[in-house]
């Protein structure tokens, strides 16, 4: 059995070793990335992980200037960190780097200036670890926190919706039933109250329903994105709700003549549009011809589309920030469920996109839509 | 029985349901329902303010879920006449919600005389028939 309490027993070998043969193993096999810089910025020595991490040769680095590995977005930033490491204060900071095959490489950086025994400054001599993977971690971990704090929002949301607006119906029923057993009710009273039960359970019915429908846009988001040209679906849209725009007698046109091609859930697209769409036949303005203008502009990589009409408006100070909720109605005289805009919030907010809207009561509303041309 | 009672609530069902629960146990003699809160509101203001010859309603079942104006913004609009109303006017939250975080804002909201849930029960509205 080895004896472990001396664990050097042949320490004069490792004397014959000169310090600087050591640390010559060292640099080389030293699993980091470490190399000297020259004060004019060029790679003076690497070792094999930097060849390694940069997926080149030695000669292609060494006389050449470090900056020429820095990812464009770190350039300034790093220029900052070589400076003041030439001025001989230490640095420590995250960079990143392009190696070879144009991938971007995270590092943990630690520089010190490098002077000789005289206190001259020669260049700098660093160590550089690669943090890729545990960037990469970092950032899936909050995309998961997001998703989860997302997720918790929406349980929130549903936990009203059942408090609220399940609970309604559900209060109707039991005090009709209630008021359907006492005796010698009117006949009136009596023909109402069952009007109104049936009318209830249709109700209720229907929220069963649009939660149902909900809850399955979540996994609809999962959904392969396809190629989906704006203006034929807005086409489609129209067809859909052909009967809708007739019995208003509403024009719809579609401004803006340049081909859009988005990438995207076609069915979220069409879906956005046609509820839209609907949203201004509902609220157009009994007296006035209902127009609504529906316009694509292609900006950057970003696609916007614009639906105006010429209905009843809305006092957006008042209802802003109910406007898109669930069940929240503010028209007395119309039917409509209060689902379509949230729908269309929602599938919207599924596409990584953001919605707008501006109005003017009496003159009409404006929703805009900016969706990624690549979701 | 009361002389006079407002039901302030959009759904034109549970104006029904509470009206003739209401008639059923000759709870008052003028029963109001108000599908707009805003019109209620205005009633009460100019009753409190004095600029109406209409008597307060001695009792109000108020729904909270309402577009337009809630259940929560009719008391706000209100408070400001909360003297005036005092021990003339009872106002009940009559909401069909079973959030508790409503029946915790209720009990501190002094113009609030009770949480009710829909439906109304029988033996609540025996009770508020004895307090008359």
């Amino acid at each position: 059995m080895q004896d472990v309490t001396s664990p050097i027993q042949s320490n004069t070998g490792l004397e014959s070793m000169r310090l600087e043969r050591l640390n010559r193993l060292l640099f080389n096999n030293y699993p980091d990335a470490i190399y000297t810089i020259a004060l004019d910025g060029t790679f003076h020595t690497v070792n094999h992980t930097v060849c390694q991490i940069l997926q080149r040769e030695r000669h292609e680095l060494l006389g050449n200037n470090y900056q020429h590995i820095i990812h464009p977005e770190h350039l300034e930033e790093s220029g900052k960190y070589f400076k003041a490491a030439k001025q001989g204060l230490p640095q420590r900071y995250q960079t990143v780097v392009l190696n070879n095959s144009g991938e971007t490489v995270h590092l943990d950086v630690t520089n010190f200036p490098l002077k000789t025994v005289s206190d001259k400054m020669v260049g700098i001599f660093g160590i550089a670890k690669d943090i890729t993977e545990q960037k990469e971690r970092e950032r899936a971990l909050l995309r998961t926190t997001q998703e989860l704090q997302r997720q918790n929002e929406e349980l929130e949301l549903f936990r009203k919706i059942i408090a609220h607006d399940f609970r309604s119906p559900v209060a109707r029923l039991l005090g009709l039933g209630k008021l359907l057993q006492k005796d010698n009710l009117p006949e009136k009273t009596q023909q109402t109250a069952l009007v109104a039960l049936l009318q209830s359970a249709q109700q209720l019915d229907g929220m069963v329903r649009d939660l149902n429908q909900m809850l399955a846009l979540h996994h609809q988001g999962d959904e392969p994105r396809e190629k989906c040209d704006v203006e034929e679906l807005v086409q489609l849209c129209v067809a859909n709700i052909q009967q809708e725009i007739s019995n208003a007698g509403a024009t719809i046109t579609l401004a803006g003549t340049e081909r859009m091609e988005l990438f995207t859930v076609k069915a979220f697209l069409v879906s956005i549009i046609q509820n839209l769409l609907s949203n201004a036949i509902k609220y157009r303005l009994p007296d006035r011809p209902l127009e609504v203008m529906i316009s694509l502009k292609q900006q950057g990589d970003e696609a916007i589309i614009a639906v105006a009409d010429n209905g009843t408006g809305m006092d957006l100070d008042k209802i802003g920030p109910s406007l898109f909720k669930m069940y929240k109605r503010f028209h007395q005289d119309i039917d409509g469920k209060g689902l379509g805009l949230y729908l269309v919030k929602e599938q919207v907010r599924l596409l990584q996109g953001r919605i707008e809207v501006a109005s003017t009561p009496g003159l009409g509303t404006t929703f805009t839509v900016t969706l990624p041309m690549h979701s | 029985m009361y002389n006079k009672v407002f039901i302030v609530d959009d759904d034109e069902v549970s104006i029904f349901l509470t009206e003739a629960i209401l008639e059923a146990e000759s709870f008052a003699t003028e029963c109001k329902g108000f599908l707009d809160a805003k019109t209620a509101l205005q009633n009460l203001l100019d009753s409190a303010k004095g600029s109406s010859e209409d008597a307060l309603p001695e009792v109000i079942f108020l729904d909270l879920n309402m577009p337009f104006l809630s259940g929560w913004d009719f008391l706000e609009a209100l408070s400001p006449y909360e003297q005036a109303l005092k021990g003339r006017c009872r106002i009940y939250l009559l909401t069909s919600s079973v959030d508790e975080q409503e029946r915790t804002r209720a009990a501190g909201t002094s113009l609030v005389a009770g949480f009710l849930q829909k439906p109304l029960e029988d033996e609540w509205i025996m009770q508020l028939k004895e307090s008359c």
